[in-house]
């Protein structure tokens, strides 16, 4: 395992088990810990330079939100995303993403849709210029602006505890698998559409094809 | 804090001890047994449980992940208090995972599958009030967690439906007036799921839910 640079000096007062959480999440999102690698309690101890408990604690947290396996007495390890499982990961992500539309759609102002409406035309010009990394981040400020607008808080809890690694997994199954970037393309256009126009019904379709929600997936 | 009476459940051979320590207290929690906005103190919980500060220590974070117990930063630990002007807001969730999960599941069901749901939402519709206890709405939903395909939305829905269902039994009388729909919801569901029309079950579990 390659010892990532030393993380971030940490603000005041945060919990140590919280900064070992940021790190070791941040760097399994860049890439520094790879799917599937073994994490190893003493090399996490001297790289992050705290003891076991907030160590174990941050690897606790993200073993629940998924980022992490661990196999009782055996192994700890970054979670080695598999091809044919990704869809469950998509559709449960798409779940949480129906679900925040179904309250903002009818609370947002014609501003605040057509605000979305240019966050998604940045997926879409991402997409038609087959820039996977663009797409990505544009897709993030998306998403990050969607949940801004959500008044549920407790939906809010639950998909930001969620969606993060449901990505993660979604993203590292299909990476360099040449995909058809049609498909997105087509239900992310219809989606921005059926936002545009504020209607419900038309962005509930969008999403389960774009999330692939449907019962033969 | 009082100490609940050893349980006897069989547990499973090779449960690890911070999961059956979680499970204690959750089902503790669940049944009343330890109240909302009581303390839960770590020497009481050692000399209940049996088992030393480590697996009681990663328990509680899990419960507090799932929103079971609530703690705050050097201080106490306890169960959470539920706060009635969140209860739309957990109802609202739940209602997300199980539509999701209806949507997922419904359309792959063949007449009979169908037609059990709807004896189920049928009776969900005579018995449906929070405060129930152990309800036909749990029957209901129950049959469509295993009938399911997508076990990583399951999943999610067993860890933070548990609690958010918790907290709703607890503050449902913040919701009297809206749930008073609720037995109109599920026989729409009934009458939709015995005509095989799945939109409109849909539709229905959202209206349940008081999604938009």
């Amino acid at each position: 395992m390659p010892i990532p640079p030393p993380a971030d000096s940490a603000p005041v007062r945060r919990l140590a088990r919280d900064r070992a959480y940021d790190a070791i999440r941040d760097a399994i999102l860049d890439g520094t810990l790879t799917p599937g690698e073994r994490l190893d309690d003493a090399e996490l101890q001297r790289w992050l330079g705290m003891s076991k408990t907030p160590i174990r604690q941050a690897l606790q947290m993200l073993t629940l939100e998924g980022f992490v396996e661990t196999a009782a007495q055996s192994y700890t390890r970054v979670v080695a995303p598999a091809v044919e499982d990704a869809v469950l990961h998509l559709q449960t992500a798409g779940v949480l993403v129906l679900g925040i539309l179904e309250v903002v759609v009818p609370v947002t102002t014609a501003e605040q849709r057509a605000e979305l409406v240019v966050l998604l035309d940045a997926i879409i010009a991402a997409l038609e210029a087959e820039d996977e990394e663009r797409s990505i981040a544009a897709a993030q400020g998306y998403y990050l602006r969607l949940i801004g607008l959500c008044p549920n808080r407790v939906l809010i809890r639950l998909s930001e505890r969620s969606l993060a690694a449901r990505a993660y997994y979604v993203l590292v199954a299909y990476s360099g698998l040449h995909l058809d970037w049609s498909e997105p393309l087509a239900a992310y256009r219809s989606l921005r559409d059926a936002l545009a126009s504020g209607e419900i019904s038309g962005v509930r379709a969008a999403v389960k094809r774009l999330f692939r929600i449907t019962a033969d997936a | 804090m009082p100490i609940p009476s050893q349980s006897h459940e069989d547990l499973r051979p090779r449960q690890l001890v911070r999961d059956r320590v979680y499970t204690e207290i959750r089902d503790a929690i669940l049944t009343g047994v330890l109240l909302p906005g009581e303390r839960l103190e770590e020497a009481g919980l050692r000399e209940w449980l049996g088992v030393s500060s480590t697996p009681i220590r990663q328990a509680l974070q899990t419960l507090a992940v799932e929103g079971f117990v609530e703690t705050a930063p050097q201080s106490y630990t306890a169960v959470t208090t539920p706060h009635p002007e969140q209860a739309r807001e957990n109802l609202q969730t739940i209602g997300v995972l199980l539509s999701g999960m209806s949507i997922l599941t419904l359309p792959a069901l063949d007449a009979g599958q169908l037609a059990r749901l709807a004896t189920l939402a049928g009776a969900a519709a005579v018995r449906n009030r929070p405060g129930d206890g152990r309800t036909a709405v749990e029957a209901y939903f129950g049959a469509l967690f295993e009938l399911c395909p997508n076990t990583v939305l399951t999943r999610l829905a067993m860890q933070a439906g548990m609690s958010l269902a918790y907290q709703l039994t607890v503050a449902h009388h913040a919701l009297d007036a809206e749930l008073s729909g609720l037995s109109d919801g599920f026989r729409a569901l009934q009458e939709a799921l015995a005509a095989n029309d799945v939109e409109t079950a849909e539709a229905a579990t959202r209206r349940i839910f008081l999604l938009p």
